[in-house]
């Protein structure tokens, strides 16, 4: 540090009742510390290697370890828990009493099947609601599309006829009533007759639920005939 | 008998001696840099804290010092930011006060000293340094108290020589204007 002399000069010139006092601070501290501090300070600086060292790899393996002790701990748990709501099934060896000729298991061959499984239909149940969805969407793009309409001329025999933009809306109540009258049997007719009595584009269009290019691929004498086929005709009559 | 910087910083710097020359670092620096940050905060107990701090950094940050300056000016150049900063944050912890309640606070807190003797000189002048503004005040204890030399004082303060003199020389007659109007009291 600077020469006292020189400082002490230039107080005096400066502010000389000043330099008269002593430079002793007069604040009081701690006993001790000083000779404290430094070890203090190295023990928060430097992590505590003895008291605080972990092995090698401890980290590492910990993940594993856990694991494998939850595991282990859960089956205890299981087991007291068990224990505790059924001590007498507990207590039962778990062996059972039976027994199998001598060497059955290591004789044993898995039989082969010498016919295919036969196809089981479908049910009745679920033709009668695809049944029903074929009807719906029927009556569905009748009402919407109105470029196929029916009618019937009172003879009992039905008739179809086009009728250019205008929908004739009685027609399509008539087959929607005539479609809810149908019972199962006539349903399962209509699901057939869809299958085997219409062309190969509309077969396909029905199977795959498109309904609206079923029905312009269909010609009226399909319609007609598949109506008849389901009953409709001869129900009216 | 203390070893010199250059050695020290030689054994910090070798992982075997490290923790050695540390030690010998805060024993040589430490009751210097201790009462240059207690005459700016006065209570013992924040000094410690302070104190503390800027020892801690010195461990985190000594490996990177440049020797192109001298180890006792960027230890002085940390315990005084640490100091500066510490008396901000008590500021804005209590932004109602404002910096002359600061001051009020400090000299408070000298006069509760149960050492306090308001007869006495060196009392009076702690009471006149505290009625100082933040960069004289410091200007004002590292050349009366820590006899540093303007040069050094530059380097820690980041001010030129003839600001710092000019400071010092406003410091000291301030101080004795209060020390020679509270005996005429």
């Amino acid at each position: 540090m600077e020469n006292k002399n020189i400082i002490q000069q230039e107080l005096m010139e400066v502010a000389p009742a000043l330099a008269s006092i002593s430079r002793q601070m007069p604040f009081a501290l701690p006993e001790g510390y000083f000779d404290e501090l430094p070890l203090n300070l190295l023990g928060v600086v430097v992590p505590k290697k003895a008291a605080m060292s972990v092995p090698e790899g401890y980290f590492d393996s910990l993940p594993a370890l856990l694991l494998q002790k939850a595991k282990a701990s859960a089956v205890v748990e299981e087991e007291v828990e068990m224990e505790e709501s059924f001590p007498l099934l507990e207590s039962i060896d778990r062996k059972m009493p039976y027994h199998v000729p001598a060497g059955f298991f290591e004789n044993w061959v898995a039989p082969i099947p010498e016919r295919v499984a036969p196809v089981v239909p479908i049910s009745r149940s679920w033709r009668k609601v695809a049944g029903w969805a074929v009807a719906a969407s029927i009556l569905a793009l009748v009402s919407l599309f109105g470029y196929r309409y029916f009618s019937a001329d009172g003879d009992g025999a039905g008739q179809i006829v086009q009728n250019g933009d205008e929908i004739d809306s009685a027609a399509a109540v008539q087959l929607a009533d005539a479609l809810s009258e149908l019972d199962d049997a006539h349903l399962d007719g209509a699901l057939e007759g869809y299958s085997y009595n219409v062309d190969q584009n509309a077969s396909y269009y029905l199977k795959t639920a498109n309904f609206e290019q079923a029905l312009k691929s269909l010609s009226d004498e399909e319609i007609k005939r598949n109506l008849e086929d389901v009953g409709y005709y001869h129900k009216k009559s | 008998m203390h070893l010199d910087d250059k050695t020290l910083l030689e054994q910090f710097k070798d992982p075997s001696t490290k923790e050695r020359a540390y030690t010998a670092i805060v024993k040589k620096y430490q009751e210097r840099l201790y009462w240059h940050i207690r005459r700016m905060l006065v209570d013992h107990d924040d000094t410690n804290d302070v104190l503390q701090n800027m020892f801690i950094k010195v461990w985190n940050g000594l490996e990177n010092f440049r020797e192109d300056s001298q180890l006792y000016t960027w230890l002085y150049r940390i315990a005084t930011n640490e100091s500066l900063s510490f008396i901000e944050q008590k500021k804005r912890k209590s932004a109602d006060y404002s910096m002359s309640d600061v001051e009020g606070n400090l000299s408070n807190r000298i006069k509760a000293d149960e050492n306090f003797d308001s007869n006495k000189l060196e009392w009076k002048l702690q009471l006149a340094i505290q009625q100082l503004p933040e960069k004289q005040k410091l200007v004002f204890n590292l050349r009366y108290f820590d006899e540093m030399p303007y040069e050094e004082m530059s380097k820690v303060l980041g001010t030129s020589e003839g600001a710092l003199k000019a400071s010092y020389h406003h410091a000291a007659k301030k101080i004795e204007e209060f020390i020679l109007k509270s005996m005429d009291e």
